[in-house]
């Protein structure tokens, strides 16, 4: 083993760090006490002891097709309002185990300011460590804490098999994934595997608590379905409007016109749709720049469903029919139409419901979506949130696309 | 209509079971006051933040009720540069190309009645063009002499009690300028609106911290076994403030301390930490327990439960700043307060004998508005070294700047001496939580234009608040005493501290 000498204790606004090679986790559980205890010992002596509030542990586990820099580059973001304790495991060749461990601290010395101290460890491993990834990290969870387990990447590590058992809530962005059936069979098992074992290392009543062995489901969280918050608020607000719902069951044409880079939000959001209006939909096909398919109401009646690009079908407007029906009142915004929203990955146009006789609901205001950062900070503040909507949404797209019904 | 859409038109909303942050109805807010202070550093931006965060309704405009003069170009000028100026989030392009053309301008004097019918026609002709009725928000952000002629005005333009589309009267305090003149405010206001309609804003109940003592008291089951006379030695709030009176002499000469600050926050904090647990959180249940704390205040005896005080020059922050009496538009006579402290105790059962301790002023060493409870020292204390003090348990609730909750708890300092000292836990709000917290303003107008008047003051704790604070009132009135002098940049003064010191405590150093 070799490792690098400790770096003296840090000054404010600082970062300690220590990098060890061919280590043995009990070199590194004891490097970050010692670290968290030098840290703290520095503070007092300087006159600003902290003391840290943490209110969970992070598991990262990136598949192979993401790159450091861009994990760094999310904790980062989050690191002036970070509460966790991280620990990332990433793949390497070599068959031992790597770790480097380090403490960013900033303190608020100024009037207003907020002081934060977060502890990072990150294990690189060979993929036969990894698969036993659970027994590297359960010496460094911070006990009674919450764990949230973020998987980065479309790629699975090999870790998060028995990762997902651990966390309490699994965070994933299926917007990332190239193939999306595959995507949505990876939500669905990790909602079944995330949590089993979380209430054995969580919080006493989660151990015991009534239902404890029975809370797996519906932990996953999406971060293509978080982005959609507030479309699917404005969703929820259009159709408190009777005549809206009245044009909802008499609706033949669903389309969702959004950015090309990230269809699947999108999708996401047809599917929720249909899944809470009572539709059943029948079929999904790409065409490589747009999903279309056919769903089936409650009544019988047929809906033509559109999800994509229509610059790149071709299609301006796609498959609106022009109508001198009034637009409803609750989707006309004064004058003048406001300006089209910047297209950014995931974000969505406008949605746009037609129906027998060519009455049509139409939502095409900006939405200040949050992006993908501030989507994934929203996640983890929400983890032991229940996702409503989220499996009807996700059961309507596998049922589209001719999966068999989620797990 | 078919027998199936009618069918699916009396059902109840498909997708409302999945968004637990329902957005407000459409709405329209009225600004009274648009082109003023309070609206372009607080109103205007929290507007705007509200909107950035996706809060607002499909269809929302804002209508600014302003002097002759102004026109939709130039007001909305003004709100791009206040948006600019004091925002939360920066000013997006294309949030603003869609804000901009909702915002209009009704031009006129508060005093006329042709305002008041222009108004309407101006709301009901934008309804029109918009799509249907908007729920109307009345925001007076006005001098409080103008809160109940404009409510009548209001009314009396079919815009008050049983109008329809609903409307809401939101008002900011001081809410009168004593007991009697609240009262006859809340009757002018109440002929005018309904109680439910009016919205009085009190900001401090808009802060996190302020909306997390809730959850502390009653989300914990380890602290309220504690919250009682058998624990708890006595409770300290603190509003300090660093600064002086600014510009707003004009106003804080007539007020002082005690209507600016203790009548309503101050007091409204004493109402949080006092009240008996709410059976749920809806917002009458709430405030039906915070009025049955505030009815519980014993009215203070000015002889010997209150201190005030008015700063003298001194030193902040390097600064050298002049006395009170010395600011400018301050009268040289002026016989204002700038400190109030106060002795409070609650007859209940709950908190006989545990006096609740008030403080605030202007200049004071540092902002810092804070709740200490102290509790009582541990009875016995087994160590060897009889001389040995051991500072009693506190839990300080900080509501501002660095919102967060601490508890002090003695702990030995290693070494094979046994000898304790008191350490700090602290749980600082900002670091533990991944969201900024939104301003109180943002929260305040959303949950206005939601309709939920939880965190805002009703009649009823506006008329107790004054009542406790009115025995003062009319005994600063009615003597010729001058208020204590104390050296901006300190404590405040030395009559505070002799208030705690008579029954052996002390105020939190500031």
């Amino acid at each position: 083993m070799s490792a690098s000498a400790p770096a003296p204790a840090p000054a404010a606004g600082e970062r300690t760090e220590w990098r060890g090679e061919d280590v043995e986790l009990d070199d590194v559980a004891r490097r970050l006490a010692r670290m968290n205890h030098e840290h703290a010992r520095a503070g007092g002596h300087a006159g600003h002891g902290h003391a840290a509030t943490r209110t969970l542990n992070l598991l990262v586990a990136p598949g192979a097709d993401v790159a450091d820099a861009l994990v760094e580059g999310w904790l980062d973001a989050l690191a002036t309002r970070h509460p966790s304790r991280t620990i990332v495991l990433r793949e390497h060749d070599p068959a031992r185990l790597d770790a480097l461990v380090a403490i960013d601290c900033a303190l608020g010395c100024a009037a207003g300011a907020t002081g934060w101290c977060h502890d990072t460890a990150v294990l690189r491993a060979d993929a036969a460590r990894l698969r036993h990834g659970d027994s590297l990290v359960h010496a460094l969870l911070v006990a009674g804490l919450p764990t949230v387990l973020w998987l980065p990447g479309a790629r699975e590590s090999p870790a998060e098999g028995v990762l997902a058992p651990l966390a309490e809530a699994v965070v994933l962005d299926s917007g990332a994934a190239p193939d999306l059936p595959a995507a949505l069979a990876r939500a669905a098992r990790l909602d079944a595997a995330a949590g089993r074992e979380a209430g054995t290392r969580g919080t006493l009543a989660g151990a015991r608590g009534p239902g404890a062995a029975a809370r797996s489901a519906g932990r996953v969280r999406d971060l293509a379905w978080q982005r959609l918050a507030r479309w699917r608020q404005r969703v929820a607000a259009t159709f408190d409007d009777p005549h809206a719902r009245a044009l909802l069951a008499r609706a033949e044409r669903l389309e969702v016109r959004c950015g090309g880079d990230d269809r699947t939000a999108s999708l996401l959001l047809a599917g929720w749709i249909a899944a809470r209006a009572g539709w059943t939909l029948e079929r999904l096909d790409d065409d490589g720049a747009r999903w279309h398919g056919s769903a089936r109401r409650a009544d019988g009646g047929g809906v033509a469903v559109a999800v994509g690009s229509p610059a790149a079908a071709g299609e301006p407007r796609a498959g609106v029919a022009p109508t001198d029906a009034p637009a409803l009142g609750a989707l006309a915004i004064g004058p003048p139409p406001p300006a089209p929203p910047r297209a950014e990955p995931g974000g969505i146009h406008a949605l746009t419901l037609v129906a027998a006789g060519g009455e049509r609901l139409r939502l095409d205001e900006p939405v200040a979506e949050p992006d993908a950062r501030r989507a994934f900070a929203a996640a983890l503040r929400s983890f032991d949130l229940p996702a409503p909507g989220y499996a009807p949404a996700l059961a309507a797209l596998r049922a589209g696309l001719g999966l068999e019904a989620a797990a | 209509m078919s027998a199936a859409t009618a069918a699916a038109t009396a059902t109840a909303n498909p997708f409302a079971q999945d968004v637990g942050e329902r957005l407000p109805e459409p709405s329209t807010l009225v600004l009274f006051g648009a082109t003023g202070d309070l609206a372009a550093r607080k109103l205007l931006p929290a507007v705007y933040d509200l909107l950035a965060d996706g809060q607002l309704p499909e269809r929302f405009r804002v209508v600014a009720v302003a002097r002759q003069g102004h026109t939709d170009a130039s007001f909305r000028e003004r709100v791009r540069e206040a948006i600019a100026a004091h925002a939360r989030h920066e000013l997006d392009d294309a949030l603003w190309d869609a804000l901009e053309p909702r915002i209009s301008v009704v031009a006129g004097a508060f005093g006329s009645p042709e305002l008041f019918g222009d108004l309407a026609a101006h709301l009901d002709a934008a309804d029109q063009e918009n799509g249907g009725p908007t729920q109307r928000l009345f925001y007076l952000a006005v001098a409080p002499a103008f809160f109940a002629d404009i409510a009548t005005s209001l009314c009396e333009a079919g815009l008050g009690r049983g109008a329809d589309p609903p409307t809401r009267l939101l008002i900011e305090k001081p809410f009168g300028h004593d007991l009697r003149s609240a009262l006859e405010l809340n009757a002018r206001i109440a002929r005018a609106f309904d109680e439910s309609q009016v919205f009085r804003i009190d900001h401090y109940l808009g802060k996190e911290t302020v909306q997390n003592l809730l959850v502390l008291r009653f989300a914990n089951g380890i602290f309220e076994p504690l919250w009682n006379r058998t624990a708890v030695d006595h409770v300290q709030i603190t509003v300090a403030e660093d600064l002086g009176i600014g510009l707003r002499a004009g106003y804080y000469d007539r007020a002082g301390a005690l209507r600016d600050v203790i009548q309503n926050h101050a007091l409204q904090l004493l109402s949080l930490v006092a009240m008996e647990p709410p059976a749920s959180f809806e917002a009458d249940v709430v405030r039906d327990e915070k009025a049955k704390a505030l009815r519980a205040v014993r009215a203070p005896d000015p002889a010997c439960d209150a201190v005030r005080g008015r700063y003298a020059a001194g030193w902040i922050g390097g600064e050298h700043v002049p006395g009170y009496r010395d600011e400018e538009g301050v009268p040289d006579d002026s016989r204002t307060e700038t400190y109030a402290a106060l002795r409070l105790e609650v007859d209940n059962w709950r908190w006989a004998d545990v006096p609740f301790h008030l403080r605030t002023g202007k200049r004071l060493a540092r902002r810092a508005t804070e709740i200490a409870i102290a509790f009582k020292p541990a009875p016995h204390l087994p160590f060897r070294d009889a001389g040995m003090e051991v500072a009693a348990n506190e839990l300080i609730v900080a509501v501002q700047p660095n919102e967060g909750i601490s508890l002090r708890i003695a702990a030995k300092v290693p070494g094979t001496e046994m000898r304790v000292r008191p350490v700090q836990m602290d749980f600082q709000y900002g670091s533990a939580f991944l969201r900024e917290s939104p301003e109180a303003y943002e929260r305040l107008l959303h949950d206005a234009l939601l309709g939920d008047p939880t965190l805002f003051t009703r009649a009823d704790e506006v008329a107790e608040a004054w009542r406790i604070v009115d025995p003062l009132l009319a005994a600063w009135a009615a003597d010729d005493d001058e208020p204590e002098p104390y050296e901006a940049g300190g404590d405040g003064p030395p009559g505070a501290d002799e208030l705690l010191a008579r029954e052996g405590r002390a105020w939190r150093p500031l």
